[in-house]
């Protein structure tokens, strides 16, 4: 039969370990991923006597950790979306203030080399003013390549982060399965009882590796936790970890990841979640199409302004050369092509150019292209296998496509542009072609009045702009051009060639004016005019230069306030996530003080047992010794 | 079941509140030290742009302005030239009207015939004037003089070239900065009224000259009076040039003032949407800062009630 000494030394016992639970859980309160531990508290079987059952004290069974396995899933799901939105956030953040702020932005250097052809119309002899213009376009370029730069660098941060990140997984993987070894160990060791604070470690691991991937969990009966990525590849199955590596795809040459090695190794398509998904996503997602569209601006200017450039006619008197240079489009054959054919492309119309990588492929005698962002089709060419430019396709894509080889079927080709490689290609002021290529001349023997107003290119695509050209008045009001028999009537303006001549005064019947090619040394400020009419010009889109400029800025800015919004949505949801994990398993001081006194006092009370216990005894032994 | 507010969920949520109105009090203080409503495009993207297009249409403006003073200042140069030849044109038509006189000796309309020919170097230095880069302002295109030469027997011919400087003063109007000397001196009429043909002013001052020093009475009266009618349609050919420049210049003035009324349109829009509202601003910030002076008083004070103060 019990006793009241073993029933308060069973209770003594008890409470000092449950004393012992409440300390410890004082002294983890703030330790990451420490779960509150509690102290399981039975009472000890009774021994049944005639007159019933007398209870036989107290003991302590377990000591658990407060845990619920949703909500540490759902911080872990929670932490992974937040570190992927913090890493696209980072790099938007990143890239929008390199193109937006005030001192960084291409908007002045723009709007300079305008103003520099603004003054070299005003005088487009001075030598001085010529060279102004060389000078801003040398700065635009600059600037220009160095945003580039900035974007490239941002890129290969990002490329470094993807090879830390992997490291790190790697190293948290391995740690996950030792944890998962010792686990089964002491869990044996510790008679079917967790090993409460190997858990607690293990889950914190595997919170961190949250953070660099997207993850799955499995637990099997025996608490050993099998770890997956997002799309089901095993990271650590029980005690085994699976070593990660990072690849370039022989596609397109993005970065993709790689797990196991050797002949088992599995590419995955894409990572989802954790620091590696959203610098994988940043990187596909936010640089590379804000390099595009930078590229895609580069070539649009020098588009524009070479056009008319090209058009007009130089100090020398020689037609202009093209003022600016671009990089060409990186065209990538795919490592699976059955061929040695090469595909080529060159920007011909930056306007129609969709600013995203285009995917190309042969069959059947038929290529087709596809834009690897938007999915969209472009219109296929039938035929032109090889040696032949498709000129379909690049039409509609703003490409000159040659092909170079015989292509097979299944053939593939990535063609993208990133880098704008905007430059200067003229060195000498005098290369500048400001003045008009052709001159207008009234013929010696004129007798009426009539003399040239103004002369005014008005399309300098005009492949006989530079034709020599005669315009006879067998009238005083109808004109025939090169001594052609048809006339036509006059009314002060003579278009052809794509040029406009308008004509003051009245000329004399027999009168006539002949369109030669400009000489060296003009002073004609007429395609100067246009080229710094460019800075408002709408292209074919209604887009000028300026404004192609400023839809970038805020197209960049637009990703980036979406990307910082996400991050903000989710760095709420990840600290609720993190509260309702800490409601389960986070300390409370005030509660572990009130349990402190709780258990302080039981233990004083069970003293005070042992103590009447004693009186008890002693009174008895006072009686029977009399 | 209570909510069990843990130590983590307590500091957790007063920190991150608090971290929130720190960052918005800097924002806020940024918008003050910059008077700008938003720093990078994220902030605002579509504002961001429409500033950046206001600026460049602002830029534009600007360039356009320089264009038209550029040109004000050479049709001022050439009014100035179009005046001169006026003054050169009435006074040859007084000579013209004094060599009328029957009385005249030989010898005096000789004096007459000299003052003519001066008039005409006169009349060719004119038509030869530079700008100041050394520009001929008659030259039409042509980067350096001289417009005009004088073949040794006096004839005078045009050497420039047949394109006047257009400059583009607004966005939507371009002009003439100028006109060729073959426009201005050379396309004038010998006034005839039934056989009217082209003549350069040089040939009407020639001519006049020529007629004065005919010797025989009727036929000089003859000369000089087809002189007249030369001189007559010369000087109004003149003036026909500086009425065109002189609306020109008017042209310019108005361009202008539109320009200066639309610059001052386009700084307005740009101050509405990109400025900072001062008065706003401060408001913000006075109040971001009590909200995050009350977050750090009452974290402190709710952080020290603690069982354990209570516990001996």
């Amino acid at each position: 039969m019990p006793d009241m000494l073993s029933i308060g030394a069973s209770s003594l016992l008890a409470y000092q370990q449950a004393l012992a639970t409440v300390s410890n859980n004082i002294a983890n309160a703030n330790t990451p991923g420490y779960s509150r531990q509690t102290t399981a508290l039975q009472a000890q079987a009774g021994s049944p006597t005639g007159a019933g059952t007398f209870g036989a004290g107290v003991s302590a069974v377990s000591v658990s950790r407060q845990q619920s396995p949703f909500a540490t899933s759902s911080l872990w799901s929670a932490t992974s979306a937040s570190a992927a939105t913090a890493a696209v956030a980072a790099a938007s953040t990143q890239i929008d203030n390199q193109l937006s702020s005030q001192s960084l932005s291409l908007a002045q250097p723009l709007s300079s080399f305008f103003d520099a052809l603004d003054g070299w119309a005003t005088a487009p002899t001075d030598p001085a003013s010529r060279q102004a213009v060389l000078g801003a376009a040398q700065t635009l370029a600059t600037l220009w390549n160095s945003t580039d730069q900035q974007l490239q660098s941002i890129g290969n941060n990002l490329t470094q982060q993807a090879g830390a990140s992997v490291s790190q997984i790697n190293t948290l993987t391995q740690q996950i399965a030792d944890f998962n070894n010792a686990i089964t160990v002491a869990t044996g060791q510790g008679g079917g009882n967790p090993p409460n604070d190997l858990l607690d470690q293990r889950d914190a691991a595997i919170g961190q590796l949250a953070a660099q991937i997207g993850i799955s969990t499995v637990t099997n009966s025996s608490g050993v936790m099998s770890v997956y990525t997002g799309s089901g590849q095993a990271l650590v199955l029980g005690a085994q970890a699976t070593q990660v590596s990072l690849a370039s795809s022989p596609n397109t040459g993005e970065l993709q990841l790689r797990l196991g090695a050797g002949a088992g190794a599995v590419t995955l398509p894409s990572v989802a979640g954790g620091t590696l998904g959203g610098t994988l996503d940043a990187l596909q997602n936010t640089v590379a199409p804000a390099q595009r569209q930078l590229a895609a601006v580069a070539n649009r200017l020098a588009e524009t302004v070479n056009a008319v450039q090209q058009a007009g006619t130089d100090a020398g008197g020689d037609p202009g050369q093209a003022l600016f240079s671009v990089a060409t489009p990186m065209v990538k054959a795919a490592l699976a092509n059955q061929s040695g054919a090469q595909l080529s492309a060159e920007i011909k119309n930056a306007i129609n150019w969709p600013a995203e990588p285009i995917r190309m492929q042969f069959n059947n005698g038929k290529w087709t292209a596809v834009g690897t962002i938007t999915g969209k089709s472009y219109p296929a060419l039938t035929g032109g296998a090889t040696g032949a430019s498709l000129a379909d396709i690049g039409t509609a894509t703003g490409l000159s496509i040659s092909v170079n080889g015989t292509p097979q079927n299944g053939d593939t080709f990535t063609i993208d542009n990133r880098t704008s490689g905007l430059n200067v290609a003229l060195t000498q002021p005098g290369q500048l072609a400001g003045a008009t290529p052709v001159t207008a001349t009234p013929a010696n023997t004129n007798a009426g009045t009539a003399v040239v107003n103004r002369l005014q290119v008005t399309d300098p695509a005009n492949p006989d702009l530079r034709a020599a050209a005669t315009v006879t008045f067998p009238t005083t009001s109808t004109y025939s051009l090169d001594g052609g028999a048809t006339t036509q009537p006059f009314n002060g303006t003579i278009s052809a060639n794509g040029w406009t001549l308008s004509l003051n005064g009245t000329p004399a019947a027999g009168d006539s004016f002949t369109l030669a090619v400009t000489g060296a040394n003009s002073a004609d400020n007429g395609m100067a005019n246009l080229l710094a009419g460019l800075r408002t010009q709408p292209g074919a889109d209604g887009q000028s230069v300026t404004q192609a400029q400023s839809a970038l800025i805020a197209n960049v800015g637009s990703r980036t306030a979406r990307a910082q919004g996400l991050d903000q949505a989710q760095t709420a949801l990840l600290s609720q996530a993190q509260n309702a994990r800490d409601q389960v398993s986070g300390v409370s001081l005030d509660e572990e003080a009130a349990n402190l006194m709780r258990y302080q006092q039981a233990y004083q009370a069970a003293a005070q047992v042992m103590s009447s216990a004693q009186t008890l005894f002693s009174s008895l032994l006072r009686a029977v010794g009399g | 079941m209570a909510i069990r507010i843990t130590e983590g969920i307590a500091y957790r949520t007063a920190l991150s509140s608090m971290q929130r109105t720190t960052a918005d009090l800097g924002k806020t203080q940024l918008q003050l030290s910059t008077g700008q409503k938003f720093q990078t495009a994220a902030e605002d993207p579509t504002a961001a742009a429409q500033v950046q297009n206001l600026n460049a249409q602002l830029a534009n403006l600007v360039a356009r302005n320089k264009t038209l003073d550029t040109a004000r200042l050479a049709l001022q140069t050439e009014n100035q030239a179009l005046t001169d030849a006026q003054n050169v044109f009435s006074q040859a038509s007084t000579l013209a009207v004094q060599a009328g006189n029957p009385t005249l000796s030989a010898s005096d309309r000789e004096d007459l015939a000299q003052q003519i020919d001066s008039l005409k170097i006169q009349l060719t230095a004119i038509a030869n004037r530079s700008d100041a880069n050394g520009k001929p302002i008659f030259g039409g295109g042509l980067a350096n003089g001289p417009a005009f030469t004088t073949a040794p027997g006096g004839a005078v011919s045009y050497a420039g070239g047949d394109q006047p400087t257009w400059l583009q003063v607004d966005a939507a109007a371009a002009l003439p900065a100028g006109d060729t000397g073959r426009e201005v001196f050379m396309t004038s009429s010998n006034g005839d009224p039934n056989t009217p043909s082209t003549q350069s002013l040089f040939k009407t001052l020639d001519d006049l000259s020529a007629a004065i020093r005919t010797a025989d009475p009727a036929q000089r009266s003859a000369a000089l009076a087809s002189s007249a009618n030369a001189l007559n349609a010369g000087a109004s050919h003149i003036t026909r040039m500086a009425t065109r420049n002189g609306g020109r210049l008017n042209a310019l003035d108005t361009l202008e003032s539109a320009q200066q009324t639309q610059a001052t349109d386009v700084q307005q829009v740009r101050s509405a949407v990109g400025d900072v509202d001062y008065a706003k601003a401060a408001s913000q910030l006075t109040l971001l800062s009590t909200a995050l002076q009350a977050a750090q008083q009452s974290f402190i004070k709710i952080r020290s009630l603690s069982l354990f103060n209570f516990m001996h």
